[in-house]
């Protein structure tokens, strides 16, 4: 009997850890988020002037970031939400989990299965994209809500320090006397792969360049500082730090404006070439979610990314600090999605298609 | 040199070395129960750190790093589990030592191990970080390719008694390494349609599964034995001095190893833990008592497994690449506290670096007593009836399963592999194999691939490149030690 019993309560407390969905990150990060009387009191005089309800979190909100902890999207949500905390721009406390496995396919399908009602977000960025159009996820962005962007990256092209080219175009050039050049890359159909290959169709050197894939970042830098390539596409975080130590140079930014941290750097609009891919970062919501709560969120976001913490912060890790609204975030996604479809056709071997 | 002086200031602070006993004693935590580990300790206590000077939560991290990587050897020992996959090799002689009542005695030297690991990391941290960075640069993959091959020789020599069952299971964990997404192409492969699989196997679910669930089901069977442990025996100090004398070539080759394998960015500790213990065993006078509680099993896997942390911070400090899933961690609470990573760091954040220094002694004197301290209560604790220990152990191992991507996958791989590690004791054949095949398996192919792309598809600089050549060479030399002392103990064997 008593075997029972203890086997029997054994099962009772898995089965209840396992089916809140709660963990101990929940836990330990969790933060009372009280709603006092005179927080009431002091916002009816401006609701009443507002046409719609100010939604008011009651609970904490839970960001999902389809990267490993430490990475670059890691760190610019678990940035933003640390601000609105502090500053109280959202009357809550926020988590970040992190659901890195399944290429991105499990932090949206979470997101996706989700109930629309704002508490649960995703911070992610142009990868919904370029996965989908190759056949990696088979969710598209719009099966989401876009709630708004928070920051942009141009990708650029790094040599080492002692590299024979001095320029994209000696590349260019090299390419164009007949010889192959090998380029490295980190992340098989991610936004800088695609950033990388618009830069070749762009320069007409799609069949000169000799494309080597990395995994991640700290592969493709390891790989670089080691001489073991010369050139490599990379987004700023991956390489600013590089740059300052003087191991690595930037020949040109895959952008429309030149960088404000390099501003002696050439960029493929000075070069006469159109729009460059650039990582757009921002924050979706399940599909349906009321606009006031989109509203709500975004308006917190705005006032985060006109903070001198985040500007601050996105200036040291070499993003532009670029807040746009839901409609423009997804206008924006779908003018990348038509070069990206562009590309995907001229590389098609690359993608299997 | 102000600096150093503020950095001693900022460590030496009441409240710091509070934030870092408790670091370190949170890392302890995760680090005893299998399932948690030292990264996951490390990423959920970022948040917390927020309201901190950034200093000082990096140096609670760092506390966490520690205690999370040292707090394996308590349940290596004491319950025959191990807290992380750099445990698993003090399992093998912790535990027999501790079913005869030398627990204490384990946990004293594992304690020392730990020390002593650590302090020679450090030793290379602080006076060579910048040189060691730039050298393990030169390690490309096909250098990763050589040094895995060893690895994975290695483990298979050493395991057991059958070489050939040891490799068809080395081969097996290659084989599990191979599913789930392709490293490069992000493809799914060899998932046979299943959607548990989906995400492939990973290697702690796979682990709590053979080391944890089969080692609970094993006891089970043992049911006419109420606890766990026996009494543990009082000792008096640690080790005694022929012991001390004897262990001295032990600690200083597997701290070696450890620092070095750590230093080389993606490898991390769990590979230096094997070959340590390997090393160790093959230059031991008595090989064929590993297994069954020799100390020296011990002292190289947990010496060897906290080297590997002084290791993995040098490129961590000096090139801000990360040296393993933890150091990655705390790059990221680096950068929310607005610390830059990368070459420039100790120009631009000299306080920065000089704390980390001070603070990881710090952390280690803190892990060192707590352990010593606990070594005579720890098994007292422990020595719960089987009946509440055991089930607790396996809820905690399950939702840390759970814990590591929020997925029900992940237990119920865990789940098989206990059923599946259960029937592999119950036929004689070695898990360590798999395990390591599973570990190894993926940064092998992710490197051999990358190997051949950068050559143009050629093999050849595997066994032309000199740093190659070396670990090739070491691989041959320690298949015929292998043979060497199986056959000492097959004429052992003859002569009774």
């Amino acid at each position: 009997m008593k075997k029972l019993v203890s086997l029997f309560l054994t099962l009772v407390v898995a089965a209840s850890l396992t089916a809140c969905g709660g963990s101990k990150a929940d836990e330990s990060a969790k933060e009372p988020a009280p709603v006092t009387e005179e927080t009431k009191e002091a916002e009816t005089p401006i609701e009443a002037e507002e046409t719609s309800v100010s939604w008011e979190p009651t609970q904490e909100i839970r960001i999902i970031v389809c990267y490993k902890a430490g990475g670059q999207s890691d760190l610019f949500a678990r940035k933003l939400a640390a601000i609105i905390e502090e500053n109280k721009f959202l009357d809550t406390s926020f988590v970040v989990v992190n659901m890195a496995e399944g290429n991105t396919n499990d932090g949206i399908s979470a997101l996706m299965e989700a109930d629309a009602d704002g508490y649960t977000l995703m911070f992610h960025h142009n990868a919904f994209i370029t996965l989908n159009t190759t056949g990696a996820i088979n969710a598209s962005y719009e099966d989401v809500d876009f709630i708004c962007e928070a920051l942009e990256q141009p990708f650029l092209i790094v040599a080492n320090a002692d590299s024979k080219y001095e320029s994209a175009q000696d590349i260019i050039d090299d390419v164009k006397a007949g010889n192959t050049v090998p380029m490295g890359y980190s992340g098989f159909a991610s936004p800088g792969h695609f950033a990388l290959l618009n830069f070749l169709y762009q320069a007409d050197i799609v069949d000169g360049i000799q494309q080597i894939t990395y995994t991640g970042g700290s592969e493709a830098i390891t790989a670089q500082l080691g001489g073991q390539i010369d050139l490599r596409s990379s987004n700023t975080g991956d390489s600013f730090s590089y740059i300052a130590s003087g191991d690595i140079k930037p020949l040109v930014f895959m952008s429309g404006e030149r960088h404000a941290s390099y501003p002696d750097v050439e960029t493929t609009a000075d070069m006469g070439y159109g729009q460059a891919i650039t990582l757009r970062s921002g924050l979706f919501a399940p599909k349906g979610t009321p606009e006031e709560v989109k509203a709500a969120i975004a308006e917190a976001v705005k006032k985060a990314c006109e903070t001198q913490e985040w500007q601050d912060f996105c200036y040291e890790q070499g993003a532009a600090n670029t807040y746009a609204s839901g409609e423009e975030f997804k206008a924006k996604f779908d003018s990348d999605k038509e070069t990206i479809d562009t590309l995907v056709e001229v590389f098609a071997e690359q993608f299997g298609k | 040199m102000s600096a150093f002086f503020d950095a001693l200031g900022i460590v030496f602070h009441l409240g710091t070395l509070l934030y870092i006993l408790l670091g370190v004693a949170w890392g302890m935590i995760f680090g005893m129960i299998p399932g948690l580990s030292a990264t996951l300790a490390i990423v959920v206590l970022i948040p917390i750190t927020y309201g901190m000077e950034p200093i000082v939560g990096i140096c609670m991290l760092l506390g966490v790093y520690i205690g999370g990587v040292s707090g394996g050897v308590i349940s290596a020992v004491l319950l025959g589990m191990p807290g992380t996959p750099s445990s698993i090799t003090t399992c093998y002689d912790g535990y027999p030592l501790a079913k005869s009542g030398l627990g204490e005695k384990a946990l004293g030297i594992g304690a020392v191990s730990n020390l002593i690991g650590s302090i020679v990391g450090w030793i290379f941290l602080i006076l060579f970080a910048t040189q060691l960075s730039r050298l393990a640069l030169k390690f490309g993959p096909f250098e990763y390719v050589a040094i895995i091959i060893f690895g994975i020789i290695a483990v298979v020599t050493l395991s057991g008694d059958s070489v050939l069952k040891s490799f068809l299971m080395a081969v097996l964990g290659l084989f599990f390494a191979t599913i789930g997404s392709d490293p490069t192409y992000g493809t799914l492969r060899n998932t046979f349609g299943l959607d548990i699989i989906s995400n492939g196997i990973n290697t702690i679910p796979a682990m709590v599964g053979m080391f944890v669930i089969a080692h609970i089901c094993k006891e089970v069977q043992h049911h006419s034995e109420k606890y766990a442990l026996p009494k543990s025996k009082p000792v008096k100090g640690i080790m005694t001095k022929e012991e001390w004398k004897e262990s001295i070539p032990n600690f200083l080759r597997s701290s070696i190893i450890g620092t070095a394998i750590g230093i080389l960015p993606g490898i991390g500790g769990n590979l230096a833990t094997f070959v340590c213990y390997d090393q160790a065993k093959k230059y031991d006078k008595h090989p064929e008592t590993f297994g069954s509680g020799n100390i020296q099993g011990i002292i190289a896997s947990e010496t060897g497994n906290n080297a590997v942390i002084g290791g993995a911070l040098i490129p961590m400090i000096a090139l801000g690449i990360p040296g393993d899933t933890s150091t990655a961690a705390l790059l990221g609470g680096l950068q929310i506290h607005d610390l830059t990573p990368g070459p420039l760091l100790f120009k631009l954040n000299p306080d920065l670096v000089y704390s980390v220094f001070i603070s990881f002694m710090v952390a280690v004197v803190f892990m060192f007593v707590l352990l010593m301290g606990g070594k005579r209560f720890f098994p007292k604790i422990l020595r719960i009836k089987k009946a509440f220990l055991l089930p607790t152990v396996l809820v905690l191992s399950l939702v840390g399963c759970y814990n590591l991507n929020y997925s029900m996958k992940d237990v119920w791989i865990a789940v098989l592999f206990g059923i599946f590690g259960y029937a592999l004791s119950k036929w004689n054949f070695p898990m360590t194999p798999i395990v390591i095949g599973l570990i190894l398996g993926k940064m092998l192919e992710k490197n051999l691939r990358l190997g051949l792309s950068q050559s143009g598809n050629s093999l050849l600089p595997l066994v032309t490149q000199p740093i190659c050549i070396v670990f090739l060479a070491a691989t041959v030399i320690s298949i015929l030690f292998a043979v060497k002392i199986k056959k000492k103990t097959i004429e052992m064997e003859e002569k009774s």
